[in-house]
């Protein structure tokens, strides 16, 4: 009887062959199955005949190759031995292709790190990812719900799993002890910590009955409680003062719990509950800021559509609060990193470019190298060099010169992050920039493409050197192949565009950036200082402007209420009134305007700096019957190219008053540079007015930072009991610089980026037109000996040159166009199509590359042709 | 260029390999080599611990394989037979020698004869 005889896998029988020989491999599965036949011969069939076959093979595989291992580290330490050599003998080459790729992955990792920590990791929630935040959306901004619309989607919306309201408004005073802190603190509903799935390390949530008592209680944060508690469970019940109120310390969430990535933290949580009241009106207030969480299954236009049914009689009964007013529901972490995202989206694509010059220019580096180093392998191949041993050795160079750069790399992220988070400045806001950290996934990631990059670009190469003829890689180590200068010819014009489209990105972004300074902002922003709206002094606001004004270094003190002074509002948080504006009489029939009001001293325009274009201020507040002054846009949104002076308007809420015309002044930019150009109009503050709610504007004759302390100091001892704020007292030049921060650091990224991607390129090309010269100094010398003259040589390597970098910026500059569009909104009174940004980016490419070009050029002007025919 | 010496001595197993392949003349592959050694040694050898010391001894010259005819029992496959070189004859004969010497007057205390 003949045994069944079971067969080996093929890949063990190739492990198996690549051990020795096809022939010996068959033989081990001879004798293992011959083995095979005495087992069963003896009673000791094995249970599973193939796997004893295949398991046994495989350890006769570990066995041979545990036996080569000596043989194979010496052919490894020979390879490395090998490839040092050829390093050293090319220092350059190996420099720059360690810096180009040390310098990719340093750089992509730290983007992607900051890209992960911002935008990609989850907040700290239980399935964050149902939460979703539900507002409004009109032609001019973003809302929140009214406290109707609120209620009316807790009451009927089936898709959501409990709905909550949470607000942080600035930071707070908040008091413990009589230390006061400013702090952040969240008002909410009671259903939104369950919303959010928040549980209190100790102590209890407040519920819907503690609400409709109106009891003041709060829930502080884990560090709060550490840092003004000391961390003792005594503190349930104890007083915590925000602002002007007493709250009971009633819970203590767990560490990092409840934080949406503030810096500081949010430092506790008290109720706060819309009213269910109807307010039905013309206008609507949308401020409550609403967030659910989603049932599984459950789509955001589904649950878009439902709440707009749920919103559906309300729209009934005020159909114009919703004539352009739409509800928008988003994912709560969307709310959060929407604003960093086109920031991100912008580094991203400037590394992206600059890796891609990077990897263009370490192609053109390998390609040149690959001349010289076949040359050596065609010398390694006469003397008797192995197909294997030629490609271990190009391998091993390339994946050391890769491995090198990963671990060069991994010191710079490892400081390169720290410096990042260092140089981001705090008005960017970048959410969770403090979380931010070096990403090991991704930085392994990095090291990873690196190796695998340096091995594949490693292979050709090898292949080629494996099974060319000796005679052949002697004689393409002189010239490069027709195919090789193609490829050449392609990274080069590749390189020059990638650099064309990244400069034109950052020219568009440093036009924007000394637009914006050199922007007239409708005002002197020099020598004034603004104390934003104080509230809670001692004596009238004419008491307060004539204290300030005794201050030695300021020359004239205005106040303003209704809204904040200019710029500061937006730098440091505030708010402005806005009413709409009706003429009245003959003009009665023009539209209404949404103007943004102020309630001013007569001598506000003189003092902040602004321009009349008509008329004047009124000489003293009661001087002339409510004077009001309205801006240079009001003027033309209202009265279109009609003289304004004299004319009357109806303010709707301001008690529906009717003012008169008596000027019209220069647009300030109170909102800073981006102000959407909203009109403005200027009413006149009543003598002896309570300081309310009130900011000033303070002229100076000095720099005007050596007054805040003063100023500060002034206020203080006029401040009533219950003033627990104080006054913030700023410098409006340093507002300007935060508000224009962000764009600052983004010309300045940009403007880098650009420098270090213009200098890889120049050295690219460099390189590039030197080796052309190096290879075709035959070619020049015999030119030169059948009469060419030095310039016709010199021009012949520039219009090389010349070629390779007009072939680039045609395919560049669209290429830069279809990227600009994408940051359209975030460059500054410049279009992605300016003509003069492409004309200085053609200007600056083509005289770096030509001054690239300029020395290997003069270099083939000097051949001489004896000297290179000889040599050749 | 580098040069190997004749190797003037073997390792234990190396040795006992060899003499199995003289033992064995025309008919030395690792079954019956490992057979063999277990046979008359009581040593359990593994086949593949045979092949590689047999490859090993044919890297350093001492043996030389060849293959066989394709037999049924082995599902057509071929044996590799190894045969000793002159070499070989050279190197048991020193590694036995050096044995020898060095075990001249110990034989009370190895009890040999």
């Amino acid at each position: 009887m003949t045994a069944h005889r079971p067969r080996p896998s093929r890949v063990i029988l190739w492990l198996l062959s690549r051990m020795s020989s096809h022939d010996a491999a068959e033989a081990v599965v001879g004798d293992l199955l011959e083995a095979l036949d005495e087992r069963r011969e003896a009673g000791r069939a094995p249970r599973w005949p193939r796997l004893w076959l295949n398991g046994h093979a495989v350890w006769w595989t570990a066995v041979g190759l545990a036996s080569r291992l000596p043989r194979i580290g010496r052919s490894f330490g020979h390879a490395f031995r090998d490839a040092a050599r050829a390093l050293r003998r090319a220092p350059a080459h190996a420099l720059l292709m360690l810096v180009i790729s040390a310098a990719g992955i340093a750089a992509a990792t730290i983007t992607f790190s900051v890209v992960d920590a911002v935008m990609l990791e989850p907040l700290p929630f239980d399935h964050s990812d149902e939460l979703v935040a539900i507002g409004g959306r009109d032609p001019r901004r973003n809302t929140g719900l009214s406290a109707e619309e609120f209620w009316a989607v807790h009451d009927h919306v089936a898709g959501l799993d409990g709905v909550g309201t949470a607000f942080k408004e600035w930071d707070d005073a908040v008091t413990v002890d009589g230390t006061t802190d400013r702090l952040p603190v969240e008002r909410a509903t009671a259903e939104c910590l369950r919303v959010l799935r928040l549980h209190p390390l100790i102590g209890r949530f407040w519920t819907a009955e503690d609400e409709a008592h109106d009891e003041r209680l709060a829930v502080i944060s884990y560090e709060l409680w550490q840092h003004r508690f000391g961390g003792d469970p005594q503190a349930l019940g104890r007083s915590l003062g925000i602002e002007n109120r007493t709250y009971r310390v009633i819970g203590v969430l767990p560490a990092g719990a409840g934080s949406l990535g503030y810096d500081p933290p949010v430092a506790a949580w008290v109720p706060r509950v819309p009213s269910r009241a109807e307010t039905r009106g013309p206008r609507v207030s949308r401020f409550v800021y609403t967030l659910g969480r989603i049932r599984p299954g459950v789509s955001l236009p589904s649950l878009t559509t439902e709440i707009e049914g749920a919103l559906a009689p309300l729209a009934a009964a005020s159909p114009s609060a919703y004539t352009d007013w739409r509800p928008d529901v988003e994912r709560l972490l969307d709310t959060y990193v929407d604003r960093a995202r086109g920031w991100l989206l912008l580094v991203s694509a400037a590394v992206t470019l600059v890796v891609l010059i990077a990897c263009l220019n370490a192609a053109s580096v390998m390609l040149i190298r690959s001349t010289s180093r076949a040359h050596d392998l065609a010398i390694r191949a006469s003397l008797g060099a192995s197909r294997r041993q030629l490609a271990a050795s190009v391998l091993a160079e390339n994946l050391m010169v890769s491995v090198t750069a990963g671990v060069c790399a991994l010191l710079f992220c490892t400081w390169g992050i720290g410096a990042v988070k260092a140089a981001l400045p705090a008005q960017l806001a970048l959410f969770r920039a403090a979380t931010i950290g070096l990403n090991a996934r991704v930085l392994a990631a990095g090291m990873a493409a690196a190796v695998v990059s340096g091995v594949l670009s490693g292979l050709v190469p090898a292949w080629q050197a494996s099974r060319a003829s000796v005679v052949s890689l002697l004689k393409d180590a002189v010239t490069l192949t027709p195919v090789r200068r193609r490829w050449r010819s392609i990274f080069l014009t590749a390189e020059v565009a990638s650099l064309g489209a990244l400069l034109v990105v950052a020219t568009l972004f440093i036009a924007s950036f000394v637009r914006v300074m050199t922007l007239d902002l409708g005002f002197n922003r020099s020598d004034l200082l603004a104390v934003s709206t104080v509230t809670d002094y001692q004596g009238t606001v004419d008491d307060l402007t004539a204290r300030l004004t005794r201050i030695q270094g300021i020359t004239g003190v205005a106040a303003v209420t209704g809204g904040m002074p200019p710029l500061v509002g937006d730098a440091y948080g505030g708010a402005w009134m806005d009413s709409p504006l009706q003429p009245v009489g003959a003009d009665a029939s023009a539209p209404s305007v949404d103007v943004e009001t102020y309630k001013v001293t007569a001598n506000y325009f003189d003092v902040a700096g602004m321009t009349f274009r008509r008329g004047a201020t009124w000489p003293f507040p009661g001087a002339m019957p409510r004077p009001m002054i309205i801006d240079e846009v009001a003027a033309r949104q209202l009265f279109g190219d009609g003289d304004p002076l004299g004319r009357q308007v109806r303010a709707h809420d301001l008690n529906d008053e009717v003012f008169t015309i008596v000027g019209t002044v220069s647009h300030a930019f109170a909102r800073g540079p981006d102000d959407s150009q909203r009109p403005s109009a200027y009413y006149a503050m009543p003598v002896n007015a309570r300081p309310t709610w009130v900011g000033f504007l303070l002229r100076t004759s000095v720099p005007p930072a050596s007054l805040v302390r003063l100023v500060e100091a002034s206020l203080a001892a006029v401040a009533s009991a219950n003033n627990s704020a104080g006054a913030g007292v700023h410098v409006v030049d340093a507002a300007f610089g935060s508000l224009t921060a962000a764009r600052r650091f983004n010309a300045m990224l940009m403007g880098s980026f650009a420098i270090f991607a213009l200098l890889i390129g120049g050295a690219g090309i460099y390189g590039v037109v030197a080796s052309v010269v190096a290879q075709q100094t035959r070619e020049i010398g015999l030119r030169v000996a059948l009469g060419a003259t030095p310039s016709d040589i010199r021009h012949s390597v520039l219009a090389l040159a010349s070629r390779h970098l007009a072939l680039g910026l045609v395919v560049g500059l669209p290429v830069a166009w279809w990227i600009s569009r994408g940051f359209t909104s975030l460059f500054f009174q410049v279009g992605p199509a300016d003509p003069s940004v492409y004309l200085v980016v053609s200007a600056t490419l083509g005289l770096v590359g030509l001054g690239a070009a300029i020395v290997p050029a003069r270099r083939a002007a000097r051949v001489d042709p004896i000297e290179s025919l000889r040599a050749s | 260029m580098t040069t190997r010496r004749p190797p003037t001595t073997l390792g234990e197993f190396e040795l006992l390999v060899l003499l199995a392949t003289l033992s064995l003349g025309d008919g030395a592959y690792p079954v019956s080599i490992a057979a063999d050694i277990r046979k008359r040694t009581g040593r359990k050898a593994s086949r593949a611990a045979v092949l590689i010391t047999l490859e090993r001894l044919e890297d350093k010259g001492l043996l030389i394989s060849r293959y066989g005819d394709p037999t049924p029992v082995r599902g057509g496959r071929a044996k590799r037979f190894f045969q000793p070189k002159p070499a070989a004859l050279t190197a048991v004969r020193q590694s036995l020698g050096h044995i020898r010497t060095m075990t001249a007057g110990l034989e009370s205390l190895l009890g040999q004869r």
